[in-house]
């Protein structure tokens, strides 16, 4: 077997090594669309939230409805509800609803995959 | 007579090894292409997926955040007379039902629908291939005011 020069079995092994890495380099995703989606999901349900005054139940029954149950974490005046549980994906948004004498503090947060 | 090892480790031009090593590097150099050649195949289907969501997003966006009478379908946002302002994610059902399928430039605004827990109402539906849906939660305006889903759906051309 030809032990020296270009093209040596160790050089030809070693230039398939060097292409598998090349292929194996994982490329980027882009969480860039997903972050967008879930803000604008977010924002929908606060703006709407915040336009005239909601009421928890009815909060949790448009949230079920327009992102699926077990998919947030609502944050009311810092009670969370049930599915607080879950780990979160690092998007949410806050808001505070400032009604004639009561403040109200709502933040949600997306599930990861949502 | 020559001998057979003499034949088969050195030729008149090369030599038997030199042309094995010779093969496994073009096999190796073909492969290398046929994957660098496949990667670029879905890198650009994943330029093309991505700038159809982030038109999906704009469009879907423009619809419940703008208002204009002329063309609907970029914008169905209801007037506030009282307030003297357009309200976001209020959208007016007058306009919604004036917005028709529409072209923009490689992607065609093929489908809208409002859906709430009892039914689904579809504007209009022209399908065409490789769609995306993104929906909005709106309240819609008509005599009334109704907390819907409003479905955008983009297509290619």
């Amino acid at each position: 077997m030809k032990t020296k020069g270009l093209l040596s079995i160790e050089i030809l092994l070693a230039f398939a090594v060097f292409i598998i890495i090349i292929i194996s380099i994982p490329t980027p995703k882009n969480h860039l669309n997903q972050t967008i989606l879930s803000n604008q999901k977010i924002n929908d349900l606060l703006i709407i939230w915040t336009r005239e005054k909601t009421n928890e139940s009815e909060m949790i029954k448009d949230a079920d409805f327009f992102l699926g149950k077990n998919s947030y974490s609502l944050n009311i005046n810092q009670t969370a509800n049930s599915n607080e549980l879950f780990v979160f994906e690092n998007v949410s948004g806050e808001i505070i609803s400032r009604k004639p004498l009561i403040d109200t503090k709502i933040k949600i947060s997306l599930r990861k995959n949502n | 007579m020559l001998k057979l090892k003499t034949i088969t480790t050195k030729g008149f031009v090369i030599s038997f090894d030199a042309m094995i090593s010779g093969l496994i590097l073009l096999t190796i150099v073909m492969l290398l292409f046929s994957v660098i050649s496949s990667n670029a195949i879905i890198a650009k289907n994943k330029l093309n997926e991505n700038e159809k969501e982030l038109f999906i997003f704009s469009l879907s966006e423009a619809i419940i955040k703008n208002r204009n009478t002329k063309q609907p379908s970029i914008g169905s946002v209801y007037y506030n007379s009282e307030k003297q302002r357009v309200e976001s994610n209020v959208v007016d059902l007058k306009l919604l039902k004036k917005i028709t399928p529409k072209k923009f430039g490689k992607f065609y605004f093929s489908e809208l629908y409002t859906k709430t827990t009892t039914e689904k109402n579809v504007f209009f539906k022209d399908e065409k291939n490789n769609c995306l849906v993104q929906e909005r939660f709106i309240i819609l305006k008509n005599i009334t005011e109704q907390k819907t889903i409003l479905g955008v759906v983009l297509c290619e051309n």
